[in-house]
């Protein structure tokens, strides 16, 4: 061990979000380098061709593209959501937490990340019933406030879809990186052309079939890790795990971002409630999760697919209660077994070591890589072959349909925002047919280009899992002050967006890139000043709204014209 | 700051109890989830039926707006 650290400390950080990669190690990889490609590309092509055969007269019109058609049910919608929420970081980073914090954090995790939805199910449900033919929220905005604020609505709506692609495609590639030995640049570019395969075929209804579908096969597979746990080690012996860590302060996170003394000390604090660090990650988690479902146009085209606003109600609302435990089970079945097991950075466990060796894995090893890539660790020394199969499928499903999901959300946000209002308003709906099609293309490369430079300049996962917030979250209050309130003040909504973002922005700056307490502070500048900016104008300079007009607006793309 | 909280640490109950309740709140959304979505599968052709109908009229009107037009010249 003492090799390793001085390994990792002889080598130093182009910046500050730099993580060292012990490449000079020996990396053993328990499945073959195929296995990933043929995963995701297996997942992509049977439902391309289940779209293909069922809806594929969806994509022949504009309307249909980006709506969905306005005829999607509860049960649709509801695991539609779920798997939409099920991300890379619901599986890897809400593990990072257990693996970090201990107990506390899935819950941290769950809580913070849980809380958008049921504030999404009566935002969803009011602009629906205000403005039932919207295609994006933007387009909301455009006619309650103004162009400026549809402009800026509609970039931020692109970045918050095009982050999480990111965040997908790199959590993604991480996992299969680690496990199959392909390299990190051809899992990117496998998952991004993965992801335009049947959205090209059906827009935002193949999305959301396919989103229902792996909703429903990622909780088999999780159902698989989390009972495996259970059953092969039980709570007595995570708990025994626990506070032998508890007790001895092992170090088990010897390089990284996360290894210092600020981490240390609250990883070996694991059986308090209110871990310290915990609660700065719920705040983090809070604030970055408003952000990225509140201005996510993905999930505004569920709503907007719903039949009716009740649905959007009623599928939120129960998509909260079914999704939280995912991450909370998962993160305790993976991230805090890890903890108690003591599984430790740059080193090689066994096949099944620590539970059953299912499949053979005993004949297999596992090298410890990275913090986030716990859970597929865990899995492994758990449940051997059928717990890493498992968890790769249910990351396979949930990045797969997420990632196509959000691709099609900016690829809409361009099209129907920017494209159809503002670069050629007389497009013909043929043509933002053709346009849609193109975009995904490009939105696709955009994101495999941005993905592979952030990884070579050291920005890690966990990273941009934090950061999100302080980008876009800003915007959060000014939408739903726009939504609720007759009063709220066109110029509040904008000034208040731009300046909270930009002086997050730049106290984070200002820190250095900190991803301890400085990221935790600038995601609560962000929201507090755009929350102050605009509400305060809107009270000082209040607009006096009439949401009636807004129902009459014709938003409808007619084919005729 | 660490331990400044070391009066309510987990025990062995809370901890099984908490661990317990994850394992039993999933399970449960997991049994919704497919219930209700095989719920919608079920009348899922009919809304098909449906939506092709609608789309083959726009496709219609399309067509004879746009032979109009070239009519008109």
């Amino acid at each position: 061990m003492s090799e390793v650290i001085a390994a990792a400390e002889s080598i130093s950080a182009p910046w500050p979000f730099a993580q060292i990669f012990p490449a000079e190690l020996a990396v053993k990889r328990p499945l073959p380098s195929y296995f990933g490609p043929i995963l995701i590309f297996g997942l992509s092509g049977v439902f391309t061709v289940l779209v293909w055969f069922m809806g594929r007269f969806k994509g022949r019109t504009a309307e249909e593209m980006f709506s969905g058609g306005r005829d999607v049910g509860h049960g649709m919608s509801n695991a539609a959501i779920v798997a939409t929420w099920v991300w890379a970081a619901t599986l890897m980073m809400s593990s990072w937490t257990g693996y970090t914090y201990g107990p506390s954090g899935p819950w941290w995790y769950s809580l913070g990340a849980t809380l958008p939805l049921p504030i999404f199910a009566y935002l969803g449900q009011t602009l629906k019933v205000k403005m039932p033919l919207i295609h994006t929220y933007p387009e909301f905005i455009l006619f309650r406030l103004d162009r400026k604020n549809h402009v800026c609505q509609a970039i931020i709506a692109m970045i918050v879809c095009q982050w999480v692609t990111i965040m997908i495609v790199s959590g993604g590639s991480i996992m299969y990186m680690t496990y199959t030995g392909l390299p990190f640049e051809l899992c990117a570019l496998c998952m991004c052309i993965s992801f335009a395969a049947y959205i090209l075929v059906a827009g935002a209804w193949a999305a959301i079939f396919a989103d229902m579908a792996m909703g429903l096969t990622i909780y088999v597979c999780l159902g698989i890790c989390i009972w495996g746990s259970m059953v092969l080690l039980g709570p007595l012996k995570i708990w025994e795990g626990l506070v032998h860590h508890y007790t001895t302060h092992p170090i088990i996170e010897p390089w990284g971002p996360y290894s210092n003394e600020f981490y240390r000390t609250n990883q070996w604090d694991c059986i308090n409630y209110l871990n310290a660090a915990g609660i700065g990650f719920l705040i983090v988690n809070s604030v970055g999760n408003l952000g990225a479902v509140l201005n996510n146009s993905t999930y505004w085209s569920i709503a907007i697919a719903a039949d009716k606003p009740r649905t959007v109600w009623t599928s939120y609302i129960a998509s909260a209660l079914c999704w939280a435990p995912i991450p909370l089970s998962m993160a305790t079945s993976r991230g805090v077994v890890g903890l108690a097991l003591g599984v430790t950075l740059g080193e090689t466990y066994q096949g099944g070591q620590h539970g059953v060796p299912f499949g053979g894995a005993e004949n297999a090893y596992i090298y410890f890589q990275e913090a986030e890539a716990v859970a597929p660790l865990t899995a492994f020394t758990v449940l051997g072959y059928v717990g890493l199969i498992a968890f790769f499928v249910a990351v396979g499903a949930a990045t797969v349909s997420t990632g196509a999901h959000e691709t099609m959300s900016t690829v809409t946000n361009f099209v129907n925002d920017l494209y159809r209002y503002y670069i050629r308003p007389k497009a013909s709906a043929r043509e933002l047919l053709v346009l849609t099609r193109l975009m995904v293309g490009v939105s696709l490369a955009i994101s495999f280009f941005i993905v592979v430079m952030w990884r070579w300049l050291g920005f890690t996962f966990a990273g941009m899992y934090q950061a999100m917030g302080i980008f876009f979250s800003s915007a959060v209050i000014p939408l739903c002050c726009a939504a609720f309130w007759k009063d709220a003040n066109r110029d509040g909504c904008f000034w208040g967006t731009v300046i909270g973002a930009a002086l997050g922005i730049a106290y984070w700056v200002a820190c250095d890139w900190s991803l301890d307490w400085p990221v935790v502070w600038a995601n609560i500048i962000v929201t507090a000043v755009s929350c102050f900016i605009c509400v305060g104008w809107s009270a000082i300079k209040p607009e006096n709204f009439d949401f009636t007009k807004m129902a009459t607006i014709d938003v409808y793309i007619h084919e005729e014209v | 700051m660490v331990q400044e909280f070391g009066i309510i640490n987990y025990n062995l109950w809370t901890w099984t109890i908490l661990y317990g309740a994850t394992l039993v709140w999933g399970s449960a959304a997991a049994f919704y989830t497919w219930l209700y979505c095989l719920g919608d599968i079920k009348h899922l052709p009919e809304k098909l039926r449906e939506s092709k109908k609608r789309i083959m009229e726009i496709e219609e009107r399309r067509r004879k707006a746009e032979a109009e037009r070239k009519a008109k010249g």
